[in-house]
């Protein structure tokens, strides 16, 4: 079963297009990352899926789902730039909300989530006094307090001091471990890198480019980054480096440059050798998600 | 649904400006009936009829006033929330039709509870409880919730809302009286979109007030359905 798929999904305001006809599939069981530059689309995109906008032309299905009125207990939201009923308490939030979506919870459950963003000791407290950050993780309380099947979260981590954004990383996977489909958008590239199984990055209305890490970092190869270490210092060698490789950044021992082709990391070592140096150590890093993300920008800049 | 509407209702009851209007009705009420024990013996009506008078009176209050009270009150129903960004979550949690009803049913019983006290008082002093007047003043206010809908569906900001719900609070009322009593073509028609002119036949005409909100309802959850939050 697929947890989301949108066909020719648009949202056009006036003449603009925001969101270009976008078709996703998202399967069930993913941690599905989000990214793109502001202004790109991605809260517009969520957005739609949700139900909080409505496209201009497409389809969304959720869980199999046409109508997402049918599923609605099923999914679980943390909209963008959310407000919240200043004179209610956290607990009394929960307990609205779920009340509105048709559950009843006991106070343990609201204790449960409220303990899994960190914010049971503010249970208590009304909202109106709470920060951004706090904010924020009430709203990830209240999309995960009923334990949807699907859950989609307008960058999660913002505005959350870095303590709490760890222990928020934490909470989702682990949400995610247990067969939540979360389909989150981020501007932290790390955290995506680190916890999302497949990333999207959104260009101007557009899917840019898709699927897992690896399968990113394998089509991004071309910026390959390698550091040997040498047995000897390297400095008379540098010029003849450089011609075989381009720019070379030289530190004592340490060799580093970028390269798109694999064969000549070897032609350097075997130059490196012939010339009465040892390779301790070599050390080729595969683009970071960082680095795919600023290509991707880069082609658009270009265009 | 039931969640919203009790939200709306506590909200709207804690407020200072219901609290407001909730006092100005039973200041009219109690105070109309002081009054008209003061001068009961200057009376040439029968004892049944100044009872009667006393509930046409709170009738009277409400029909003149309610406009302004249900606008001034509700105005910012749905773009306070929307504006505010609230409503994201709601929509996100139920539908959207089940949010405009239980709006409607929240401030409904808000003003069913302040009707509800008016009369109260009257039957406290006269011991008489006019059934057919009680009605008809539900179905005019039901009306005028319905239109409130209407205004904070078409109009963004809060601010605005207010400004032109207090206009339309006083110029309808007088609209609505004046197409009543006019033969004039041009304003002659109006009356047919008037919740006052229901109530103003000597029959059960008020049921149409119904059908009139639960048309201006439908409206609006069509207006909401089609908006973006």
């Amino acid at each position: 079963m697929n947890a989301i798929q949108t066909v020719n999904l648009t949202k056009q305001y006036g003449n603009r297009a925001v969101v270009k006809r976008i078709d996703l599939t998202v399967g069930e069981g993913e941690l599905y990352g989000f990214l793109g530059r502001n202004g790109a689309g991605k809260s517009t995109f969520i957005n739609m899926m949700t139900g909080i906008i409505h496209p201009t032309e497409g389809q969304v299905k959720l869980l199999d789902a046409s109508n997402r009125d049918d599923i609605l207990s099923q999914i679980g939201v943390l909209p963008d730039y959310s407000s919240y009923y200043d004179h209610l308490t956290a607990r009394q939030h929960l307990s609205y909300f779920s009340s509105i979506q048709g559950y009843k919870l006991s106070k343990n459950d609201v204790d449960v989530a409220l303990e899994q963003v960190g914010l049971l000791e503010h249970a208590n407290g009304k909202v109106g006094k709470f920060s951004f950050g706090m904010k924020k993780k009430l709203g990830i309380a209240q999309a995960i307090v009923h334990k949807p099947k699907l859950v989609f979260l307008d960058e999660p981590t913002s505005g959350v001091d870095a303590e709490s954004s760890i222990h928020i990383q934490r909470l989702l996977q682990r949400l995610n471990n247990n067969g939540m489909t979360i389909f989150m958008t981020s501007h932290n590239l790390a955290e995506v890198e680190k916890i999302c199984s497949s990333i999207a990055i959104m260009q101007s209305g557009i899917i840019a480019d898709e699927g897992t890490l690896h399968s990113l970092q394998k089509k991004h190869s071309a910026q390959m980054e390698v550091t040997m270490k040498v047995s000897d210092d390297a400095t008379t060698l540098l010029n003849a480096i450089q011609q075989l490789i381009g720019s070379v950044v030289h530190e004592g021992q340490t060799l580093a440059f970028r390269t798109d082709d694999e064969q000549r990391i070897g032609d350097v070592v075997r130059f490196l050798v012939r010339n009465g140096l040892t390779v301790y150590r070599i050390a080729i890093n595969q683009p970071s998600l960082e680095d795919i993300f600023l290509k991707t920008h880069k082609g658009e800049r270009e265009q | 649904m039931l969640s919203i509407s009790k939200h709306e209702y506590l909200q709207l009851l804690k407020s200072i400006k219901s609290i407001l209007v909730i006092l100005f009705l039973l200041g009219v009420t109690y105070g109309g009936i002081q009054l008209t024990e003061q001068f009961q013996g200057l009376l040439t009506e029968s004892p049944t009829d100044v009872d009667a008078m006393y509930a046409v009176g709170i009738s009277f209050a409400v029909l003149s006033f309610g406009p302004l009270f249900v606008f001034s009150l509700s105005h910012d129903v749905f773009n306070r929330e929307i504006s505010g960004r609230m409503m994201r979550f709601l929509v996100t949690k139920t539908k959207r039709t089940n949010i405009v009803l239980g709006k409607f049913v929240g401030i409904s019983m808000f003003w069913l509870s302040i009707l509800v006290g008016a009369f109260g008082v009257i039957y406290i002093f006269t011991q008489s409880f006019d059934v057919k007047v009680f009605f008809e003043t539900v179905s005019v206010v039901s009306v005028f919730i319905g239109m409130a809908f209407v205004l904070s569906l078409l109009v963004a900001k809060p601010m605005l809302s207010m400004f032109l719900g207090v206009i339309i609070g006083i110029v309808y009322p007088a609209i609505s009286v004046w197409s009543i009593f006019s033969d004039s073509w041009y304003i002659k028609w109006f009356r047919f979109l008037s919740p006052y002119y229901y109530i103003s036949e000597e029959s059960y005409l008020f049921l149409v007030n119904f059908g009139l909100a639960a048309l201006i309802v439908f409206v609006s959850t069509d207006l909401f359905k089609r908006r973006d939050v």
